[in-house]
């Protein structure tokens, strides 16, 4: 008993309030589809991997006051101190923190007369700790040595250093060759590749080249660098007070501030796109809510009005579901109707989006989901309703009143 | 006071064409108590809404105290069923969320009386039907009787040029429905046109004249008198027979 | 005859709480949601220095790599190198001129056992001040002359005058900023906030303004803690605080006031000259050579009003609307169920306008309430804004416009959700609900 036609030829004869539901619900197709995929997309985005294990890391910002000392003495101190703090697993020096918003970044060229074919990189000055503490893993070639970490006066910047790179970046300048032993060209120095690790992401996670990164083990020194320590996870933020107190007694004429976990970094970069999540999931409820409550009061209302309707209906022969299965078909038109009219918004926006602002294309599981949610809503708001419909006598056709 | 000529109206649809009135005619005088009748189907709704001046009509013309109401606009229209007509339905259709004085009050705002002016119509068309001090009470705390009354104190209310009764007492038993008809005959006896549109055809010899419609047009007279002849109620007999005037 | 509808509306509403109650909810959320976004959009989108418009422009001069493009913005950077700043301060040609940048300098008391701690310090010239109509509650801005010293005069902000000096007058006081002593010259109140920061906008464009501001040329003195951005495109080799000056990173933010169309000239020809200039040394070989941008170009440069913005926005009107069509839905139901009541008073001889203005009213009363209600959910709304973005403590606040959009939309909502069924109503043909025969 799936006759759809002559549900449509009824709605059709009264056509302003199911064309208005129509309207309403496939609105709210078009929408809900399109935050779907938005969320969902920013979901994936903030869940890309950094390469770092990050429920274990804290970092913190240190900046010196003694003028007389001399940084590399300090930060070697400090490291010893936190290595032996008990549940530290490793510690670094590191000039800037992935996904932090801030650092620094430059461009690499394979041959130093083509600028043009450049490979932009993020820079960060580490030491041969870098890689067992940010838990990297390298895939080819080997980590710094000791000896080869360098801290140098800006008078001194030095211009033979090897480094160790991320994955993507190799496999962009050297696309099918290993790059371990290649020389590469930064600025007026020379690099040569020793390492490849499998990730790290750069500073800037809407860059274009955010998987692109490039460790030196040579540190500048300047007034203040960033300390990025590994502990376990369980104990981590402990540990950071601790670290931190520590720190400042050493040298209480000193700045230790700033510190976070690595999980509070991303949080805080990451602002925009949380935001974003937790406002759209909102709107999608709101809209749920809406609706819902919209459909409840339309079918109470259009059950009321059509009290003799039903009555005729059962008075002819139609059982109580067979009553419950006309309305609930009568709802599940509109919400067909409505779907294929908010596919097609939904696509026109998507598409404007996707040539205007270079979003991505709407997929269709997005809208297919949203339609099946939305049918399962309306026909659970109208169920109680549809339900007093059905308990609607049959003398309902003969009275008068 | 009211008169139709030829006229003609006609309900179409994607497939029929239904001539509820063909070349209509009538005359009520001023004063004068009609009864309109005949069978399910013959028109009499028709009528009555083309006398009440609810809906428009194809050909023919329609004077209603002394002015040709044939061709008028919506807005014109309203105000003329608001001034000149009284309404009184079967089913009272009184405002059933609104109290006896604020239904009794509807036709009123329309006009544009002053507040205090209302009231008095109000009280005044509730006493002359006995229903003053129910004024505050809902339609639904009264009876059958009771609320057909107010519907006649709404209908004087705003001192019409006549009343326009569709089986004013179909809802009633016979006890309330002598009261209303009683009612009834005392406001023509007034000097109030009234027009009544019945199928009761004892209700029918109250009027001082019966006009029968038949297939959208009035009948002639002849069958109608053997019709009135062959009843036996001797309390309603009391009343005229019906005039050869059509 | 507007009181009667007004009588007739609420009891009617009052017949129907449930339906009433759906129908206003309907409306106050969408209006709700919509008076949030708006108001963040409206912050985020606005001028914070239009009424200065068409005086005031940031400099931006082009001295980029000869070999391609500035990478971002309208291609040109956004900041100029010291040894352009300083021609610009130096000719003294513009009403104002204003070179600065942004610094994280060590604050303390002297003699304080406190904890030093960091503050943005903003390292600019005195025209800042009258430029950016900063308002103080103490003091004001340093001399001409303590620019060229540099002298060392310190202005604080509300905040940083409540933390050392307990709030009160600290005129005349000192300070230690990176260890050197400073002298108090003004307090800014804590009210002056440039909503977005338009005369910065390389880092965070709502982030709060500077804790303190001393001169510029301390940062020509001896290397500083950089809290902006430096960006260079050549290969020349730093080796100290003197070879960056001369180098060809820009770090320095530069704007100027030209009062009138021949201030206006005189100042692109000396840039064209200096240009000029500059080219026979080898530098400049990117064209345009600069750009003089107001305000508001500023802003929509540096793209400040973010793709999300505008995706909420839009997404705010969509919800709005579909909320206004669940209100008509729900008001057409309504209003039809009710029609034997219109079809009576039509045969007592109510008009079609006057049917249709009664429940026009009844419609208007939801949109209203619905308006009041929604400006409040509005306010919960806005705190919740507040609380997902870091810095929108300025942006996120309800504000005029707030208000004078509610009032819109109220009449708007009104309008629309009630026109439709109340035109319906209207036109019903009487008759069919008289219940005749």
């Amino acid at each position: 008993m799936l006759d759809i036609m002559p549900i449509m030829k009824s709605l059709w004869r009264n056509k302003t309030g199911p064309l208005l539901i129509i309207l309403q619900l496939s609105l709210t197709i078009a929408v809900v589809s399109t935050a779907l995929f938005v969320v969902s997309e920013r979901i994936a985005k903030i869940e890309r991997p950094s390469g770092l294990v990050e429920k274990e890391l804290f970092k913190l910002w240190m900046r010196k006051n003694t003028p007389e000392l001399d940084m590399e003495q300090i930060v070697e101190r400090d490291m010893e101190i936190i290595r032996a703090t008990p549940g530290v697993i490793g510690a670094t020096p590191i000039s800037s923190l992935p996904l932090s918003g801030g650092g620094s970044s430059s461009s690499l060229y394979i041959n130093p007369d083509n600028k043009l074919a450049d490979f932009p990189t993020a820079i960060y000055e580490m030491t041969d700790h870098a890689l067992p503490t940010l838990g990297l893993t390298l895939i080819e070639g080997r980590n710094f040595n000791a000896n080869e970490v360098n801290f140098f006066a800006q008078e001194n910047t030095p211009e033979q250093i090897v480094v160790i790179i991320t994955r993507h970046l190799a496999e962009k300048m050297f696309p099918n060759e290993s790059s371990v032993g290649k020389t590469v060209y930064m600025g007026n120095a020379q690099l040569t590749i020793i390492g490849v690790v499998d990730r790290l992401m750069g500073p800037w996670p809407d860059s274009d080249f955010e998987t692109s990164a490039t460790i030196l083990p040579e540190i500048m020194k300047d007034n203040a660098i960033n300390y990025l320590v590994r502990t376990n996870s369980a104990q981590r933020d402990e540990i950071m007070l601790a670290v931190v107190e520590k720190l400042r007694e050493i040298d209480s004429t000193r700045l230790i501030v700033d510190e976070k976990s690595v999980e509070q970094i991303k949080r805080e970069t990451y602002t925009s796109d949380y935001a974003m999540i937790k406002i759209l999931s909102f709107v999608i409820f709101l809209l749920t809510f809406v609706n819902a409550l919209g459909i409840f009061g339309l079918t109470t209302f259009w059950v009321t009005q059509r009290r003799k309707h039903i009555g005729i209906r059962r008075a002819l022969g139609s059982t109580k579901a067979g009553v419950m299965r006309y309305f609930m078909l009568e709802n599940a038109t509109l919400v067909l109707c409505s779907a294929i009219i908010g596919s097609v918004i939904a696509y026109v926006n998507s598409s404007y989006m996707a040539r205007t602002q270079g979003m991505e294309l709407l997929r269709i599981e997005y809208v297919l989901i949203t339609v099946i949610f939305i049918l399962l809503v309306t026909l659970l708001a109208a169920y109680s309703p549809v339900r007093k419909a059905a308990q609607i006598s049959p003398v309902e056709a003969v009275s008068n009143v | 006071m009211l008169k139709m000529q030829s006229v003609k109206k006609i309900y179409r649809t994607d497939m029929i064409e239904t001539h509820a009135l063909r070349d209509f005619n009538l005359e009520v005088k001023e004063g004068e108590f009609v009864a309109v009748t005949g069978p399910s189907g013959s028109g009499k709704t028709t009528f009555l809404n083309i006398a009440g001046l609810l809906e428009t009509f194809e050909e023919g013309q329609y004077w209603l105290d002394g002015n040709d109401v044939s061709r008028l606009n919506d807005n014109i229209r309203s105000k003329l069923r608001n001034e000149k007509i009284g309404f009184i339905f079967q089913g009272f259709n009184l405002i059933s969320d609104l109290n006896i004085f604020d239904n009794v009050d509807v036709p009123l705002r329309y006009r544009g009386f002053s507040s205090a002016e209302r009231k008095k119509r109000i009280i005044n068309a509730l006493e002359m039907v006995g229903l003053a001090a129910r004024a505050r009470h809902l339609p639904s705390q009264l009876s059958g009787g009771q609320q057909q009354r107010v519907a006649i104190a709404r209908a004087l209310a705003g001192e019409p040029k006549f009343l326009l009764a569709d089986e004013p007492t179909g809802n009633l038993d016979s006890l309330m429905a002598r009261q209303v008809m009683d009612m009834l005959e005392d406001i023509n006896k007034n000097g109030m046109t009234v027009v009544m549109v019945t199928h009761d055809p004892d209700l029918a010899r109250r009027a001082h004249r019966n006009i029968q419609i038949v297939d959208g047009q009035v009948t002639d007279f002849k069958i109608y008198e053997s019709y009135v002849d062959s009843t036996h109620n001797s309390d309603a007999a009391g009343k005229k027979v019906a005039e050869n005037t059509i | 005859m507007w009181k009667y509808y007004l009588r007739l509306s609420l009891h009617s509403l009052r017949n129907t709480p449930v339906l009433s109650l759906l129908m206003v909810l309907a409306i106050a959320t969408g209006i709700a949601a919509n008076l949030t976004i708006l108001t963040m959009h409206s912050v985020v989108s606005s001028n914070p220095m239009a009424h200065k418009n068409d005086r005031i422009f940031a400099v931006q001069l082009n001295a980029w790599d000869p070999e391609r493009e500035y990478f971002a913005l309208n291609a040109i950077p956004p900041q100029v190198t010291y040894q352009d700043a300083k021609a610009l301060y130096d000719a003294h040609l513009a009403d104002e001129t204003v070179i600065m940048r942004k610094a994280g300098l060590t604050i303390q008391l002297p003699e304080s056992t406190e904890l030093p701690s960091a503050h943005a310090t903003r390292m600019t010239t005195r025209d800042f001040f009258s430029m950016f109509d900063v308002q103080f509650i103490y003091g004001g801005p340093w001399g001409k002359n303590t620019d060229d010293g540099p002298e060392y005069a310190v202005v604080l902000s509300e905040g940083m005058n409540n933390k050392f000096f307990k709030g009160e007058n600290s005129l005349g006081q000192t300070i230690l900023m990176d260890g050197e002593l400073f002298t108090v010259v003004g307090v800014i109140s804590d009210k002056w906030q440039l909503v977005p920061n338009v005369y910065d906008l390389n880092n965070l464009p709502f982030e709060a303004a500077a804790d303190a501001y001393i001169p510029f040329f301390f940062s020509a003195a001896k290397p500083y803690q950089g809290w902006g951005n430096y960006q260079n495109w050549s290969d020349e080799n730093i080796r100290n605080h003197q070879e960056f000056l001369q180098s060809e990173t820009v770090w320095i933010q530069a704007w100027v006031s030209l009062n009138s169309a021949e201030k206006r000239q005189e100042f692109t020809q000396f840039l064209e000259n200096y240009i000029s200039t500059q080219k026979e040394q080898g530098r400049f070989k990117r064209s345009p050579g600069y750009q003089l941008n107001t305000p508001q170009e500023w802003l929509n440069i540096n793209k400040v009003v973010s793709k999300d913005n505008n995706q909420l926005l839009m997404i705010s009107f969509v919800f709005l609307m579909i909320c206004l069509v669940n209100s008509t839905v729900l008001m057409l139901a309504k209003f039809l169920r009710k029609a034997p009541e219109a079809g009576i008073r039509r045969a007592l001889g109510a008009s079609r306008h006057s049917i249709f203005f009664q429940h026009l009213t009844e419609a208007f009363i939801v949109g209203v309430a619905g308006a009041l209600l929604g400006l409040l959910l509005s306010l919960g709304g806005l705190a919740a804004v507040r609380a997902l973005y870091s810095n929108y403590e300025n942006v996120a606040v309800f504000n005029g416009v707030t208000v004078v959009a509610a009032i819109f939309l109220a009449l708007l909502a009104s309008l629309l959700s009630g026109f439709l069924p109340a035109w319906r109503i209207s036109h019903a043909a009487p008759a069919k609900y008289l219940k005749t025969q």
